[in-house]
């Protein structure tokens, strides 16, 4: 799960750095797109007042020489073989009456102020746009002379279209880029990630192959083998030392229980008698959690499911025949819901965990109550529930419950050594199964999801 | 019986072998593995208790040599390798049951009498079982006390042929955890007792005289003497 996780996270890193870099490119492309079509802007209209300039300048000279009707002469010429298809002419009368030009009316917008003014060249809706300069001459006529930016404002046109197309293709590579890039990394860390998971899921001997270069992913598979080799010799070390204590521990436990039943037999006394056998049921107990002990450090230390497709669903009716009695005896029942599952697992060590559950169910659940038994198919996943009618677990104490030796304060009294939980989780993680504490209003539910085994899967998939 | 123990420890061989002879077996004693394993194919004995880790040869490797060259003899090992997997090597090897250290004498004598019973028995394999006036009949799967039906449960009859087996002879909680139940574990509370005692009430129930008896810190017994 850590791991999956892990790969989302960088995969979304990726991601994000990607869009980033991708939107920062567009916003960069953007601006200079503006600035740019602004300043062709300003530069076609410096040009075409210019040549309206120009055009201008000619035709009062033609004015102040020859007089208005020569002025209406070349405009009427002009207009009707022209020599610039781009340039315009009016001339008006002070009552706006058109005596020569390109239009027979004066446009609204013009005023009979001189200076530079932008309007329609038809009125038309579609129209090119005309920047002309107005000019009243001093008999109260208008000169206007004007030039419209049709050929320059298609080009602009243009040029708008050929940025959003770029743009859109800059989006286009940026996404393709960053599934490249997340591919990439995807596949650069797919090896030491599935190396992690084999060695979480017990392969101890697994390692990372290690990549030529120098690279960050070169050197994480380094790294993670220098861990792994670690984490190999410490759980060696851990195993090694369990084994000879457990030895060590043995002969001195076997020597003590020896003495003593050895003391039980000489005894004539029924009082020593009485006092031996007390002593004898104390190291007992000694020696069942000893024993306790030992066999959770060699669950722990062990990954192996001996069975293959195990059938879970009998071993779980196994353990609740077995259980059921003593349930019965305290008054309470247990029912059993169970559906066919097989799982790769254990035996023995599945019956030991769910007899462990019962045992703490018919313990701790009240005189005359129902304890219930679940065993159900959900996805991949054969899931077990146990729930009872006691006093249930306080949502803070969970976690706790599972480590060594913790008993809740409210069970100190009754019978138990403090490990059954803990063996539970070892045997749960052993299995690959998942294992939750439930509130089951009330009591407490214990929920185990066990992968279910593979060839049940394809028979499931291939449906 | 003639009883071989290669045990190296001197308190516990000593107190095995004072227990045995007060059981009335003869008891041959060794703490070496070739001295052992000398003993056990120049002499004839009816059942070997065998230590795992002995000075000379290991107690496994004398197993596997008796068994290869043809001897027969039961063999019960004690060892403080007492896991399940262990217990498989041992009984592949050739072992005849296997007892973990520590274990209590009682247990220990338990197991060997069943050896021996077994040894004995071997044989024969009967239709029916006898035990005063309870009678079991195997292939119609029913069960008579003074003449009167018993109702049980499968594993309730399971648990009373292996009683009448080894009936007049002590039977510890682990063997019946390990011959009716079929499972290996530790069950931290004695739920064996509570099926013992169930089928305890279907079997007395006014019928006759007790026959399942409990034996303090050892198990129970099927049979008239208590």
């Amino acid at each position: 799960m850590l791991i999956a996780n892990l790969r989302n996270f960088a995969a979304s890193t990726l991601n994000r750095l990607v869009l980033t870099y991708g939107l920062g490119l567009i916003l960069v492309f953007g601006v200079i797109g503006t600035v740019g079509l602004l300043s062709f802007d300003h530069l076609l209209d410096l040009d075409i007042r210019q040549t309206v300039q120009v055009e201008h300048e000619s035709l009062m000279e033609v004015y102040r020489s020859d007089g208005r009707d020569a002025v209406k002469k070349v405009i009427a010429e002009r207009v009707r073989e022209p020599v610039n298809r781009e340039a315009f002419y009016l001339l008006v009368d002070k009552n706006a009456e058109v005596l020569a030009g390109h239009r027979n009316q004066l446009p609204v917008s013009l005023t009979h102020h001189k200076g530079w003014v932008r309007f329609p060249w038809r009125a038309e809706p579609d129209s090119d746009q005309v920047l002309a300069y107005v000019q009243p001459l001093d008999n109260g006529d208008l000169l206007i002379t004007g030039h419209t930016s049709g050929a320059q404002s298609h080009l602009r046109e243009l040029i708008v279209r050929l940025g959003f197309l770029f743009l859109a293709m800059l989006c286009m590579l940026t996404l393709l880029f960053s599934w490249l890039l997340r591919r990439a990394v995807d596949r650069a860390l797919e090896a030491p990630l599935d190396t992690v998971d084999r060695v979480a899921a017990g392969q101890l001997n697994e390692r990372v192959a290690e990549r030529v270069g120098n690279d960050g992913f070169a050197r994480l598979g380094h790294t993670l083998n220098r861990m792994l080799d670690r984490i190999h010799v410490l759980v060696g070390g851990i195993q090694s030392s369990t084994d000879a204590i457990a030895h060590d521990l043995r002969t001195p436990l076997m020597r003590l229980k020896t003495r003593l039943e050895q003391a039980r037999l000489e005894s004539r006394d029924e009082n020593s008698v009485q006092k031996i056998d007390a002593a004898i049921a104390e190291a007992d107990q000694l020696i069942a959690t000893f024993n306790s002990l030992l066999r959770l450090a060699r669950i722990e230390a062990s990954h192996e499911l001996p069975e293959k497709n195990l059938a879970l669903d009998e071993v779980v009716n196994d353990a609740v025949e077995m259980w059921q009695v003593l349930a019965e005896a305290k008054g309470q029942s247990i029912e059993a819901d169970v559906d066919a599952a097989k799982i790769d697992g254990d035996r023995n060590l599945l019956f030991q965990l769910i007899s462990n559950l019962l045992d703490n169910a018919i313990k701790y659940a009240p005189i005359e109550s129902r304890i219930y038994v679940r065993l159900a198919r959900q996805d991949n996943f054969a899931v077990l529930t146990v729930s009872d009618a006691g006093p249930g677990i306080a949502t803070g104490e969970h976690e706790h419950v599972f480590d060594r030796f913790v008993r809740l304060e409210s069970h100190r009294g009754t019978p138990g050594s403090g490990l059954g939980l803990s063996v539970v989780r070892a045997i749960a993680i052993q299995h690959h199964a998942n294992i939750s504490l439930e509130n089951a209003k009330p009591g407490l539910r214990v929920a185990l999801r066990f992968p279910m085994a593979s060839r049940n899967m394809d028979k499931m998939s291939s449906n | 019986m003639r009883v071989l123990l290669v045990e190296d420890e001197p308190l516990i061989s000593e107190f095995i072998a004072k227990g045995l002879r007060e059981a009335g077996h003869n008891v041959d004693h060794t703490a070496s593995g070739t001295d052992g394993l000398h003993m056990a194919t120049h002499e004839t004995y009816d059942a070997l208790i065998l230590d795992r880790m002995l000075p000379g040869l290991e107690g496994l490797e004398l197993l596997r040599i008796l068994r290869a060259s043809g001897h027969r003899t039961p063999i019960l090992i004690l060892s403080s390798l007492g896991d399940v997997e262990q217990r498989v090597l041992g009984l592949r090897a050739g072992a005849d049951d296997y007892l973990a250290k520590p274990f209590s004498f009682a247990e220990l004598m338990a197991r060997l009498e069943g050896l021996l019973r077994r040894q004995a028995s071997s044989l024969e394999t009967p239709m029916r079982l006898h035990v005063a006036d309870l009678e079991m009949d195997l292939l119609k799967r029913s069960v008579k006390r003074a003449g009167q039906i018993l109702e049980l449960q499968p594993r309730e009859f399971r648990l009373l042929e292996f009683l009448m087996r080894h009936a007049e002879q002590v039977v510890t909680r682990t063997m019946l955890l390990e011959a009716v139940w079929d499972y290996h574990f530790d069950p931290q509370t004695n739920v064996i007792d509570v099926h013992v005692s169930r089928l305890r009430q279907k079997i007395h129930r006014d019928l006759g005289p007790p026959l399942l008896h409990t034996i303090r810190g050892a198990g129970y017994l099927l049979g008239m003497r208590a």
